[in-house]
């Protein structure tokens, strides 16, 4: 299980500067207090420090909870457990599976943001430090948590500049990250004598709040220091009305605020405010989708965007190799109020839920495909935005709420959100919108319906989905009247009711017919089970293993690791000594599946199953070991055993209690619930044996012609030539040169560049912040302009073309060919067609390409020498036209040169020959001032006087 | 939070412990012994039916020439996230408190001064002055505190909530 529990803590957006002291204070408060709260305004880095405290002082267990993005008190339990990796919850059992999960370990929760949410965290956080022994929390917020044991501490300002020597940054934090920040936006910046006091200054005018004083510095590039105090200054003085010193500090930040606003250029301001719509980050498409407005078309957002990123305002952080944008809160409540001021709110709610949409639009053929996992990734991150336009939606456009809980199923079920899902769906379809006999009705109750038979409520599920069936029929949808049928014979199988079997052969049917692989395996799940309740167990292995096949073919691993697990729990309930082998082969396949998409409910089911292996075994101690480690897995997310499973496990463990007697099958039991997940998984992988004859798909035959099937055809020697699936981009389909030359860059890179190399190539006077964002605004161009997001993807923290994606590049192809065709003239001659001109002739490009651009020419230059010489011998006349083709080229190559006097003097054209030497020897004294070497001219002299040569 | 268990605030080397409770609009109760003493205790009681209550117990030092009680309560209004709160201050603090609300007058929505002299024992409760955001109160703790008490706290929740509304 690496990847079910951890929840990392984010990486700081811009570096974190100073602090060491307060940074030690946190770690000592928490050496001795099993509550800490980090209070303070708005923009005082509550967060920073917070990430540097646990990156220096936590426990390798910890989880980082971010609660900015949650509207709904009420949701609070689940989004933590969700961030618990706790996902399949049922009956809103958060809070037991979050205590479940956190009672036995250490483990430092950390909840960033809690001051909207402060009594529901509260709450929480009192219940889970009850429940739970070796827990720490750390929260940060403006107002403490107020619980029994909590020691909240104020996070003072940013150390202040001494007034007697403020040159000096080591000697004040403050002056240390205006300097630092500045430098940021303007790599030249420095702190000396005749900015120091006014630097000093600002600092001191802003309390030493880290946000204040980014702001103050991101405005270098523009205004001197003298400039940003007095503005800064005539901003304060309208809070105070210039009688007296000192202000809150959230009113600082606040004119901090206001001023820095006030700089933006009207778009800038717009776009900001429009922004404040989003909930928990936002991508480009979003903004560009959301934001516009009559002054700012999706065109020109990117670039508005990029300079509200430099200005500090906006946040940008990498995610899968894309950039994801944000708000700091306090930033995204300052837009909000201008925007509602603006009268603008509402239309901007519309078009964020129009956004989310059409982005769960986009998404829904994915869910039930083997492109799903990267999807669900995708949506998921967008979760407090899908849950603020289904709040939205459903008191101002109940039809489109609608439209979202139906598009949202396949989601939820994936994602194991089912009370959450079963709350929406059953809300939606309460509306009196949703009363209408409507294709979106149908899809919400088929939504409702899914999770109901999940939870194992069958018989509220069965009415929903007959009447799916009859919806979905009405309104020519095959598809998901196949669904329902095979959904409604999971509720009949459940109700022991027989017309199961002929809704699930009838949906099996249109399945096969449809190649739709997720539905046919679910079917044939389905049929096994029926046949183990009817205790046909050779028919219930036959139809259990086609679906393996076809989960296989299927290709994600939670679904293999399913089919198998009932493949094997069909063969456990034979008596046979070759079927146990093999149950502990599959078994062990589908172990290793769930390790890389892990789900506890599942890896549970596996447990029990080797367990009933072990007991088989004689091993009584262990089987009963593994059962605890089983029951660990489920009360984690309060899941109970399967009843066909239960039908297994049972009789084994009262065998057990026989043969171990009750207190040594407790011991052991309770010896297996002491596991981790992750040494469970490790002993029960031990436990069986690997197959020795697995076979993995095979993987289709290159193409002896990929230029026919790439799905990205680059030609850079030459004119360039890009053509992306059916679309042949011509220049302009780019909207930016430097997008097509980054496309050039990554191209000749197969293994991929890091972000840094791409910045000294692209950028290289910039700082690493210009660079993060430049490139970011840039990939997005490359990746819009391709229509495929996919085509670039970052692995190990560097970017390249995707190697799953088939690609034909012409530089690549030649070199390749070249090397491989040295005494193939045929196949030499080819590769040399490739060469049309140099590498990105005509490109405007950056000095990196200068070296591969001869590096090829050379490559070329080479390949002719090396075909005129293989022709020589069968066909002279065209080895002299290579040979002269290579003088075209570098006319000061005097090998070739002295070839081609050779072959004229032997075929009797000596005049020829010495014509050809004064060619050399002009071109030599002309680009070189060079003279032909002795070989040549002695050459010559022999063809002068007509000796043989 | 309907709980009021104790927490701690800590703002540079200060620890005040405090109680919270309630919902609404923040009432600050600024008493040197406001976990203890029965008028606190009363006023806590009745504001955190309706509003959001904390009382800080006054730390030992605090209003010594090394931690003046202004800037104490300047660091517990910031630390505490208090945004605007009414302030009802016993005598001993309502100095301090009134000099902070002139100094900050943007810190504060309303200030109660509470003033424990020997008032009319017919009144029991002499309000010296009401003006806009401002109240003083006084208390005969010598003659009939319980009733003198009551009509202090009635005092009080009236101003606050005519404040609040």
């Amino acid at each position: 299980m690496r990847r079910a529990v951890a929840v990392e803590t984010p990486v700081a957006l811009a570096s974190f500067v100073g602090r060491e002291h307060e940074v030690a204070e946190v770690g000592r408060l928490l050496a001795s207090t099993r509550l800490v709260t980090l209070t303070g305004a708005g923009g005082s880095g509550k967060t920073r420090l917070a990430i540097a405290a646990v990156q220096a002082h936590a426990p390798a267990a910890r989880s980082w909870i971010e609660l900015a993005g949650i509207a709904e008190p009420a949701l609070v339990p689940q989004h933590v457990a969700e961030h618990l990796g706790l996902r399949e919850l049922r009956g809103g059992a958060a809070l037991e599976a979050c205590v479940a999960r956190l009672r036995d370990e250490p483990h430092l929760l950390v909840l960033d943001n809690c001051e909207h949410l402060i009594d529901a965290a509260a709450r929480l956080v009192e219940a889970l430090l009850v429940a739970c022994p070796h827990l720490q929390v750390l929260a940060t917020s403006r107002e403490p948590l107020a619980v029994a044991g909590e020691r909240a501490w104020l996070v003072p300002g940013l150390s202040l500049p001494p007034r007697e020597a403020p040159s000096e940054p080591s000697a004040s934090d403050a002056l240390r990250l205006f300097v630092e920040r500045a430098r940021d936006v303007q790599p030249g910046f420095t702190l000396d004598a005749s900015n120091a006091a006014t630097i000093a200054e600002i600092c001191r005018r802003v309390d030493g709040l880290p946000l204040a004083i980014e702001l103050a510095a991101a405005r270098v590039r523009v205004l001197a220091p003298e400039q940003i105090l007095a503005r800064l200054h005539d901003s304060f003085r309208l809070l105070t009305s210039g009688s007296r010193s000192a202000i809150p500090r959230h009113q600082t930040l606040r004119a901090t605020m206001d001023w820095s606003y006030a700089l933006l250029a009207p778009e800038e301001q717009g776009l900001l405010d429009r922004l404040s719509v989003f909930s928990g980050g936002f991508t480009l498409d979003a903004a560009e989708a959301a934001c516009t407005d009559a002054q700012l078309g999706a065109e020109g957002v990117l670039d508005v965007l990029a300079r509200l990123v430099d200005r500090s305002l906006v946040t940008m952080r990498e995610v899968d190799g894309s950039a994801r944008y944000a708000l700091l809160e306090i930033v995204r409540q300052y837009a909000a109020e201008r925007l509602r001021a603006r009268g603008d709110e509402s239309e901007l709610q519309r078009r964020h839920a129009a956004y989310v949409t059409t982005l769960l639009a986009d998404a829904e053929p994915h869910w039930i495909r083997a492109s799903r996992p990267p999807w669900l990734a995708r949506v998921h991150r967008e979760l407090d935005n899908i849950r603020l336009a289904l709040a939205w939606t459903r008191d101002h456009a109940p039809a489109l709420h609608l439209e979202l809980t139906g598009r949202l199923c396949w989601f939820w079920f994936a994602s194991g959100a089912w009370a959450e899902a079963r709350e929406w769906s059953e809300g939606a379809l309460a509306l009196p919108v949703a009363t209408a006999p409507s294709r979106a009705r149908a899809a919400t109750l088929f939504s409702a319906a899914v999770i109901a038979c999940m939870q194992a409520d069958a018989a509220v599920a069965r009415p929903w989905l007959e009447e799916v069936i009859a919806l979905a029929g009405a309104h020519g949808d095959a598809q998901l009247v196949a669904y329902a049928r095979n959904y409604l014979g999971m509720a009949l199988v459940h109700l022991q009711d027989p017309a199961s079997e002929a809704e699930i052969e009838a949906a099996l049917t249109w399945f096969r017919t449809h190649q739709d692989r997720y539905g046919a395996r679910l079917s044939l799940l389905l049929l096994g089970s029926l046949e183990i309740v009817r205790g046909n167990v050779a028919r219930a292995v036959s139809l259990f293993e086609e679906g393996v096949a076809v989960a296989r073919e299927f290709g994600l691993p939670r679904e293999l690791a399913i089919a198998l697990q009932m493949l094997a729990s069909a063969a456990l309930q034979r008596d046979q000594p070759a079927d146990a082998d093999r149950a502990a082969a599959w078994l062990h396949d589908a172990l290793v599946a769930l390790t890389q998409d892990p789900q506890y409910y599942f890896l549970a089911r596996s447990l029990d199953m080797i367990g009933v292996l072990a007991a088989r075994r004689g091993d009584a101690e262990d089987a009963a070991r593994l059962m605890g480690a089983a029951e660990t897995a489920r009360r984690r997310i309060g899941a109970r055993v399967f009843p066909l499973d239960h039908r297994i496990v049972a009789p084994w463990i009262a065998q057990l209690r026989t043969s171990l007697g009750d207190a040594g099958f407790d011991a052991a039991f309770a010896a297996g619930r002491a596991l981790s997940p992750g040494d469970a998984v490790e002993h029960a992988l031990a436990r069986t044996r690997p197959r020795a004859a697995a076979s993995p798909p095979t993987a289709a035959p290159a193409s002896s012609s990929p230029r026919t099937r790439a799905e990205l055809v680059v030609r850079g020697l030459g004119p360039l030539e890009v053509i992306c699936g059916e679309r042949r981009l011509d220049r302009d389909a780019w909207s930016s040169g430097r997008a097509r030359e980054l496309l050039l860059y990554l191209m000749l890179a197969p293994a991929g560049r890091r972000r840094e190399d791409i910045g000294l190539a692209f950028w290289p006077d910039a700082t690493a912040a210009q660079v993060k964002n430049s490139f970011h605004v840039l990939l997005h161009r490359l990746r819009k302009t391709l229509g495929r997001p996919d085509l670039v993807i970052v692995e190990d923290e560097r970017y390249r073309i995707n190697p799953a994606v088939e690609v034909w590049f012409d530089a690549a192809v030649f070199e390749r060919e070249v090397r491989a065709a040295r005494r193939d003239a045929p196949r030499l001659s080819a590769a040399i067609e490739l060469y049309r001109g140099a590498l990105f002739d005509g490109e405007v490009a950056g000095d990196w390409h200068f070296a591969r651009q001869d590096q090829l020419r050379m490559q070329y230059h080479d390949a002719l020498s090396a075909l005129a010489d293989l022709l020589l011998e069968t066909d002279p006349q065209a080895a002299t036209r290579t040979l002269e083709h290579l003088i075209a080229e570098d006319p000061v190559r005097e090998d070739a040169h002295r070839r081609l006097l050779l072959w004229y003097a032997r075929a009797g054209q000596r005049d020829r020959a010495l014509q050809q030497f004064e060619r050399l020897a002009a071109a030599l004294r002309t680009e070189l001032a060079a003279v032909p070497s002795r070989a040549t001219v002695e050459l010559v002299e022999r063809i002068r006087r007509a000796e043989t040569v | 939070m309907s709980s009021s268990a104790e927490a701690v605030l800590q703002t540079g080397e200060i620890e005040t412990r405090y109680v919270r409770a309630g919902t609404g609009a923040p009432m600050l109760l600024l008493f040197h012994t406001a976990l203890t003493d029965p008028l606190a205790a009363a006023l806590f009681a009745q504001l955190a039916a309706r509003y959001r209550v904390v009382a800080p117990h006054v730390p030992a030092g605090v209003g010594s020439p090394g931690m003046p009680l202004a800037t104490w309560l300047r660091a517990l209004v910031d630390g505490l996230g208090l945004v605007r709160p009414t302030a009802i201050a016993d005598e001993s603090l309502a100095g301090t408190l009134l000099g902070f609300s002139l100094v900050d007058p943007g810190r504060v929505a309303g200030v109660v001064a509470v003033c424990r002299d020997d008032a009319d024992p017919a009144t029991s409760v002499g309000m010296l002055h009401a003006a806009h955001g401002l109240l003083v109160v006084a208390v005969d703790s010598a003659e009939q505190p319980a009733k003198s008490a009551e009509l202090a706290i009635a005092e009080i929740v009236r101003f606050v909530d005519g404040g609040s509304a």
